[in-house]
């Protein structure tokens, strides 16, 4: 009967490899579909099967060109120059010109919420159809990284489209789908773009970037948040693939023969945020004593089911910048250290607020930790909040002394994204400037180094400091797991967002539509 | 069946009532609208923070915030939002950009109609059970029937639509386990989309439907008139329908009032359960990022829905039961 049934919903459609469609159930929601103002790394699913920018990131996120032909630059770092591939064509049908670009990243310097990017550009001109010249303000490793990141992506979109305001434009990009229907809170459907212009000067696809082609006619995101509703929706064949699946689930939807499990390695980081401006965890001893009692790999296993992994660096593994520096204080899990830094910090059992906000890994992470937090003999005080109200507390001095937050673009985006994490007047550490003080000096070397293996050294510097000085705990990496029908081929998993180019159904499956 | 009231005629005395109670729901509304707005602000939280997502910098959640008007002052927000509903105008959504009477417009229908198909049930199952448990007051089929209205009263609708979706989706592959199809797209498949989810929120009120009818009819069936109507020989279906279920009717009316409205509040995890785009979705999504102006939007909305139906239920008394004077 089953068979039957998942027979009948799979349509016998276009018997070659393209065509049909491919249902994604995502595991969070996408708010706005501007292109220019979406920061959630969940968004990049849909936004990267739509837009395009000047540069994208490959498979280890370095940079490679998109809809820039090539680029140059001057020898001071200030000047750059964009060579425009020709016959590129918008979805209403228009050509890309340098006119668009111009517009684009006038916009973008308008409305996006990354202000790093924009306040580096001083002036973008069109020096002809094909050719975009970017003046900065100062010399930066970082234009680059910035002018390619997925997380605030600066899509190109037609000049006519620019100047209208937040959320009014019409999602008209150059990428290999095209809007066919967005409803909010439900789902959004991409369809095949038939006038797509792929970048032939790779032979496939990479990253975001390369070579890409749009197999399938249609591609549906529905948001489905709850996860018990992603896996009977996969097990049904109601979706083809499942984003974020249960450990337990997934062991059990492996042994189903239609399916098959992805795991993606490079997917949450999970930390400790310790408030660094607030009596107890001011202290430096105190905060080494937290340091010292908190047990990665327990609190790790319980919270994930076992699909996590273990790691040092602030970074995932393939980048450039990966760095092991500090690991020696990474998973200490001593209870005689902890209890000497007590001691050492006169701690006399003040209370500590730990927030905990309601999300499933966090609630998970959370117990665990204050079990362990308190063996050590710290008076921790669980304070649960949704996650709106965690981010507004922790964005002051008061209310707090720990929190459970997570990093998702970061460790794919590279150091310059943590720059601001880690300091500044608005770190997520509320470290003062006289604390924040070397690090400073560490962040100025790493922009002002003159190549990668110089930024490489300034980083792993900055990675060794965040542990001496435990800005925070690095608790671990949540792995992805993702329930696919097993017909769908070309699927990879990416730290970047779901790709659904070069994606297929088998030639000898039947093609849902 | 017209309304025996006071001097004045019929038709003036009706209007006139209506016509109080859209005034005192106005008051209401003015009230509702005003406490949506401070108690918004006064949650913790910020919408931009949630836009930006975890580990996003103070500087771009203080980007977000400006380029939503945010850090405007509460007053000034205040003065928008009252001078835009004014003019009918509840704003834009923050999350989706969307205008809010769009966002509205777009999921009541959704909601309406899951409401509707399992206010079919529950009225089908509820009052059907609960007059047969009446009828056969005291039997194993009584029993069974509140043993049962019990258990549905016992379990929460979440769980209850996993139930459903593991039997009749993943299982037997039957119906669909979530999403939606619009009514005058496809009606069987709006029906197949719908079923599940209108089970699962049927379920709680059908046992309360069942009870209360239960009990409102054991108590008519033991009146005078009930027993003059047996004893005049008049067919068991006549004295049931005429006699005692119309009679049995006020204290089952006042439950199908309160039952709306619970349905309102179910729909938010049925609907999340479900993945259903209907109001209730919308309005959870809304509370967890802050989305102000459609959290404000939905609670006038679904206040206005509610003093609707009280005041249909005020009038459905009156009708029920000519005895009761309109005040």
């Amino acid at each position: 009967m089953g068979l039957a049934a998942l027979a009948s919903r799979a349509e016998a459609g276009a018997a070659i490899n393209g065509g049909g469609e491919a249902i994604v159930g995502l595991y969070a929601n996408i708010g706005s579909l501007d292109p220019h103002f979406q920061v959630s790394h969940i968004a990049a699913s849909v936004f990267f099967g739509l837009y395009e920018g000047l540069v994208t990131v490959d498979e280890d996120g370095r940079v490679i060109p998109s809809l820039a032909e090539r680029w140059s630059s001057s020898p001071d770092g200030l000047a750059y120059r964009f060579d425009l591939r020709r016959g590129v064509r918008f979805h209403d049908g228009g050509e890309m010109t340098a006119r668009d670009v111009v517009a684009s990243l006038e916009r973008y310097r308008r409305i996006s919420p990354e202000r790093g990017l924009p306040d580096l550009i001083e002036r973008v001109d069109a020096s002809s159809p094909q050719t975009v010249a970017i003046r900065l303000r100062k010399a930066s490793a970082t234009f680059l990284p910035r002018l390619a990141s997925p997380a605030n992506p600066v899509a190109i979109i037609p000049a006519h489209e620019a100047p209208k305001p937040l959320n009014q434009t019409a999602n008209v990009g150059t990428g290999p789908f095209r809007l066919a229907e967005w409803t909010p809170d439900s789902q959004v459907r991409l369809r095949r773009f038939a006038g797509y212009s792929a970048n032939t000067a790779f032979t496939g696809p990479q990253g975001l970037g390369g070579r890409r082609t749009a197999w399938l006619d249609t591609v549906t995101f529905r948001f489905m948040p709850e996860p018990s509703a992603r896996v009977a929706a996969l097990e049904a064949g109601d979706i083809h693939l499942a984003e974020q699946v249960p450990a337990r689930a997934a062991a059990r939807l492996a042994r189903n023969p239609r399916l098959r499990i992805e795991r993606l390695t490079d997917f949450n980081m999970p930390a400790l945020f310790i408030n660094h401006a607030r009596a107890p965890t001011s202290g430096l001893a105190l905060r080494r004593a937290v340091q010292a009692a908190v047990d990665v790999r327990e609190a790790m296993a319980g919270a994930t089911d076992g699909a996590y992994t273990l790691d040092p660096s602030w970074l995932w593994p393939n980048s450039p910048y990966y760095s092991k520096a500090g690991g020696e204080l990474y998973g200490l899990h001593d209870l005689n250290i902890a209890r000497r830094w007590l001691a050492e910090a006169r701690y006399r059992g003040e209370a500590i607020d730990f927030l905990i906000p309601n999300i499933s890994l966090h609630m998970k992470l959370g117990v665990i930790l204050l079990e362990q937090l308190r063996t050590a003999g710290l008076n921790v005080r669980p304070v649960s909040v949704d996650f709106a109200t965690m981010v507004a507390t922790i964005a002051s001095d008061r209310g707090w002394h720990l929190a459970l937050n997570g990093f998702r673009a970061a460790p794919f985006l590279g150091p310059y994204a943590y720059e601001t994490i880690f300091s500044g007047p608005n770190n997520w550490a509320r470290a003062k400037a006289l604390e924040d003080g070397p690090m400073r000096m560490l962040w100025d070397r790493f922009n002002a180094a003159p190549d990668d293996k110089g930024r490489a050294a300034a980083w792993a510097a900055i990675q060794a400091l965040t542990y001496r000085n435990v800005t925070m705990v690095k608790l671990g990496a949540e792995n992805l797991l993702i329930g696919m029908d097993r017909r769908l081929q070309g699927y990879r998993p990416y730290a970047g967002g779901e790709r659904m180019w070069d994606v297929r159904w088998s030639p000898a499956g039947r093609v849902p539509s | 069946m017209g309304c025996q009231v006071v001097a004045g005629g019929t038709g003036s005395v009706v209007t006139g009532f209506i016509l109080r109670r859209l005034a005192s729901g106005l008051v209401v509304l003015a009230i509702v609208s005003m406490g949506a707005f401070f108690l918004m602000a006064l949650i913790p939280g910020d919408p931009a923070a949630v836009m930006a997502g975890p580990g996003a910098s103070a500087d771009q959640i203080g980007a977000i915030r400006s380029q939503l008007g945010l850090d405007q002052p509460l007053l000034a927000r205040l003065w928008l939002w009252l001078t835009g509903l004014a003019h009918g105008d509840l704003g834009r959504s923050i999350t989706f950009g969307q205008p809010v009477l769009q966002l509205l417009a777009q999921r009541l229908p959704v909601t309406f109609g899951l409401s509707a198909l399992a206010m079919v049930w529950t009225l089908l199952f509820g009052i059907g059970s609960g007059a047969i448990a009446a009828l056969k007051r005291g039997t194993a089929v009584d029993h069974t029937i509140m043993t049962a209205a019990t258990i549905g009263v016992s379990i929460p609708n979440f769980w209850l639509g996993f139930l459903l979706v593991m039997v009749f989706s993943v299982d037997l592959m039957w119906l669909p386990t979530g999403g939606y199809v619009r009514f005058g797209e496809d009606p069987w498949q709006w029906f197949r989309y719908m079923l599940l989810p209108s089970v699962s929120l049927a379920l709680l009120q059908i046992a309360l439907l069942s009870r209360i009818t239960r009990g409102a009819l054991l108590d008519v069936l033991q009146q005078d008139y009930v027993r003059m109507a047996r004893a005049r020989g008049l067919s068991p279906a006549r004295i049931f329908f005429r006699y005692a279920l119309l009679n049995a009717a006020v204290p089952i009316v006042t439950v199908i009032g309160a039952i709306l409205s619970l349905m309102l509040s179910g729909a938010v995890v049925v609907e999340t359960v479900f993945s259903i785009p209907g109001i209730g979705r919308l309005m959870a999504t809304s509370i967890l990022s802050r989305d102000y102006p459609v959290i404000q939007g939905a609670l006038i909305v679904t206040a206005s829905l509610l003093i609707l139906v009280n005041l249909l239920m005020d009038l459905a008394y009156a009708w029920l039961n000519p005895r009761i004077r309109y005040a």
